[in-house]
């Protein structure tokens, strides 16, 4: 059996619970203990006035006749007389008289007469003593020579009132308790339900419904903490759609190289051919593996541009990089017949030479290859407003306005299939806009009239 | 037994129209949406092979205008491979989908079963009297003894069986066991029907003058 740690809304009913109960002990053992003593001291004044007037009775029986003075000899016996003890009787009251020898001179049917003396040590002369004994408060004095009057009355129906008013402060209190503990539970998890809501909104995400959002229903803390977790979740979302889509388009992209392989290969080794048609099969095949090469290398490409690594900058002129680009791919320019246009002034910028060099390359690249007999590729760098720029525009088809946005997504192309006379694997652009970002600059794309399409790109200032 | 596949990759193209042909069909291709279409609604081919990404038109379209006139069997042959887009061909009219990357032999027992399930047939084999023809291994039985046929002249014999008792017309024939690319004026129908009655017996096919052929 595996130990559950106690949740937030139990351990805080827990604590509730604990200090409610001790307030409420507190309290009733106050409003108890109040309640005895108050009884006690209504049987206290009960028994003063049957105390004066045994000690008095007394008395008058030792010095009758006699005025009163020091008495030279102890009583050696004494009676009640009939009025008192039956206002005694009436009222409930038991005594006991000790003489000064300690002698027990008299008492009730109900006291025993084995009972001893109450100590006088200590015990100032005339001054009422009281105490509880066997069920009984007695109060008592002891007079200057060591004589000891005693009354005492039942405290049974008080002590059984007592422990009754107990019973009922318990109930009352375990009462208290749970209806503390339910108002609380119920005050907890209203408090704690945009916790709850968080938790199952997690759970859910966790079993990979990446689309749950939480419902914000909070105050103002968890009301943040809400905001904080929906956003984090929906860029989860995101990213995680993009990588499964871009997976998905990996996978798309390798299928058909992969066909050609098998249905090649297949076809091939089904029977004996002439040199001829293996020649052309090896060449397809090959070609396929060249494309896959190309689609893995530009993968690598891509996700080593977007880890951030190697971006080393230096001062470098777009103007120098573009002639560079343009020398190497001069010859692909007249083998097309098309017209070359360039203005290259000088456009100093902070950048990863290499990177920059390959984003021109890309869309020269682009520019030619998706052009028309007669048809043009111009380029121009330069400064506008101080920030260093490079244009690259060509004739050709043109990119309808609904492509526009999407031609830097990875593998998008603006035909629905993938064509491959043009070549590329799809990520040329996707490289480009990749490159720029890291470095800060803006790469954007538009058709102007007349098929002519310009990509710039503009670095940061 | 003719077919149209439509594929805008060259390789596969080539590799796919290869194979086809040397199993004894006759093999149009077309590399892209517009001409596919064109050609399909054009002629009656016994099945047709479409990719789903095109050049001009997609596949879905090409399937859709199809659809539209002719119940010519199609199979969707794409590296569309998610579960929605299997049920979006199928629901657009493909009567079979297959994603690549795909087995030839899985295409080939494929294309056999569409075009077996469109001509009536619930069986690889059609017995005819004496004569067995197997569509599956593509041979031919007189006997109980195989009787090596050409793919060509097994083709005349599998087009005719599946129709057997029905009058087949020259024009049907041509249609159906010549591509594009080969002179259909030319007598290589006459030559072939005479090579097959040689090898299974002068009865075997029939000829209703200026009507056609027919095996009994």
């Amino acid at each position: 059996m595996t130990f559950q740690p106690l949740t937030i809304r139990s351990r805080i009913l827990l604590w509730h619970g604990l200090l409610l109960a001790c307030i409420l002990t507190a309290f009733g053992i106050t409003a108890h203990r109040l309640q005895w003593e108050n009884e006690l001291s209504r049987l206290d004044r009960g028994l003063d006035e049957p105390l004066s007037q045994l000690h008095r009775s007394l008395h008058s029986q030792n010095n009758r006749g006699v005025p009163s003075g020091p008495r030279s000899e102890p009583p050696e016996s004494y009676s009640l007389p009939q009025d008192l003890a039956a206002s005694f009787t009436a009222r409930g009251v038991e005594f006991s008289i000790w003489s000064r020898t300690g002698t027990h001179l008299a008492y009730s049917t109900e006291m025993s007469d084995s009972m001893t003396m109450p100590p006088i040590d200590g015990v100032v002369p005339f001054v009422i003593q009281r105490r509880n004994r066997d069920g009984l408060r007695e109060a008592y004095l002891i007079t200057p020579p060591g004589e000891c009057f005693l009354v005492a009355t039942s405290m049974v129906n008080e002590q059984r009132s007592a422990a009754r008013l107990g019973w009922w402060l318990l109930a009352l209190g375990t009462g208290i308790l749970g209806i503390g503990l339910l108002v609380d539970a119920w005050i907890l998890r209203r408090a704690i339900r945009p916790v709850e809501d968080i938790i199952s909104a997690a759970e859910r995400i966790s079993r990979g419904n990446l689309g749950t959002r939480i419902e914000s229903s909070a105050g103002a803390e968890l009301g943040r903490l809400t905001n904080v977790l929906n956003k984090t979740f929906a860029s989860l979302d995101r990213a995680f759609t993009q990588q499964s889509r871009f997976s998905a388009d990996v996978a798309h992209e390798l299928r058909t190289p992969v066909s050609v392989l098998i249905a090649e290969t297949q076809g091939i080794l089904e029977r004996e051919r002439d040199s001829d048609e293996y020649r052309e099969t090896i060449s397809t095949t090959l070609r396929s593996a060249q494309r896959m090469r190309g689609l893995i290398e530009s993968l690598l490409d891509l996700a080593q541009i977007e880890s951030g690594a190697d971006l080393s900058r230096s001062t470098c002129d777009l103007a120098g990089l573009s002639s560079e680009v343009l020398h190497n791919l001069q010859g692909m320019v007249e083998t097309r017949g098309l017209r070359l246009e360039h203005k290259l002034e000088k456009a100093s910028c902070q950048a990863n030479a290499a990177q920059i060099t390959q984003i021109i390359a890309n869309l020269l690249t682009n520019a030619i290859q998706h052009n028309v007999p007669g048809g043009h590729v111009r380029i121009e760098t330069g400064l506008s407003d101080a920030i260093a720029f490079v244009s690259i525009e060509n004739s050709g088809h043109g990119i309808p306005a609904t492509d526009l946005p999407h031609v830097f997504e990875r593998f998008y192309r603006t035909d629905t299939s993938r064509n491959r006379k043009t070549g590329g694997v799809g990520l040329g652009l996707a490289i480009c806009k990749a490159i720029a970002d890291a470095h800060g600059a803006a790469l954007e794309a538009c058709s102007l009239p007349g098929g002519i399409t310009r990509f710039t790109l503009r670095m940061a200032p | 037994m003719r077919l149209l596949i439509v594929e805008d990759e060259p390789d596969l193209l080539r590799a796919l129209t290869r194979a086809l042909r040397e199993d004894g069909y006759a093999v149009d291709t077309a590399e892209d949406g517009d001409d596919a279409r064109f050609k399909a609604l054009e002629c009656d081919y016994d099945a047709i092979v479409l990719d789903w990404m095109l050049p001009v038109m997609s596949g879905l379209e090409v399937l859709k205008a199809l659809r539209a006139k002719k119940q010519t069997p199609v199979l969707m042959l794409t590296a569309k491979a998610a579960i929605n887009h299997r049920i979006d061909g199928l629901n657009s009219g493909a009567d079979d989908y297959l994603a690549k990357p795909f087995d030839i032999n899985e295409l080939r027992a494929r294309i056999r079963a569409l075009i077996r399930r469109s001509s009536g047939q619930a069986r690889n084999q059609i017995v005819l009297g004496d004569v067995c023809v197997d569509t599956w291994s593509k041979t031919v039985t007189l006997s109980g003894q195989t009787v090596a046929l050409t793919a060509r002249e097994y083709a005349l014999v599998e087009y005719l069986a599946v129709r057997r008792g029905k009058r087949v017309s020259r024009t049907e024939l041509y249609e159906h066991l010549f591509d594009e690319n080969e002179d259909s004026f030319s007598n290589l129908l006459d030559v072939r029907v005479s090579l097959v009655r040689k090898k299974l017996g002068a009865d075997f096919i029939h000829t209703q003058r200026g009507q056609g052929y027919c095996i009994p």
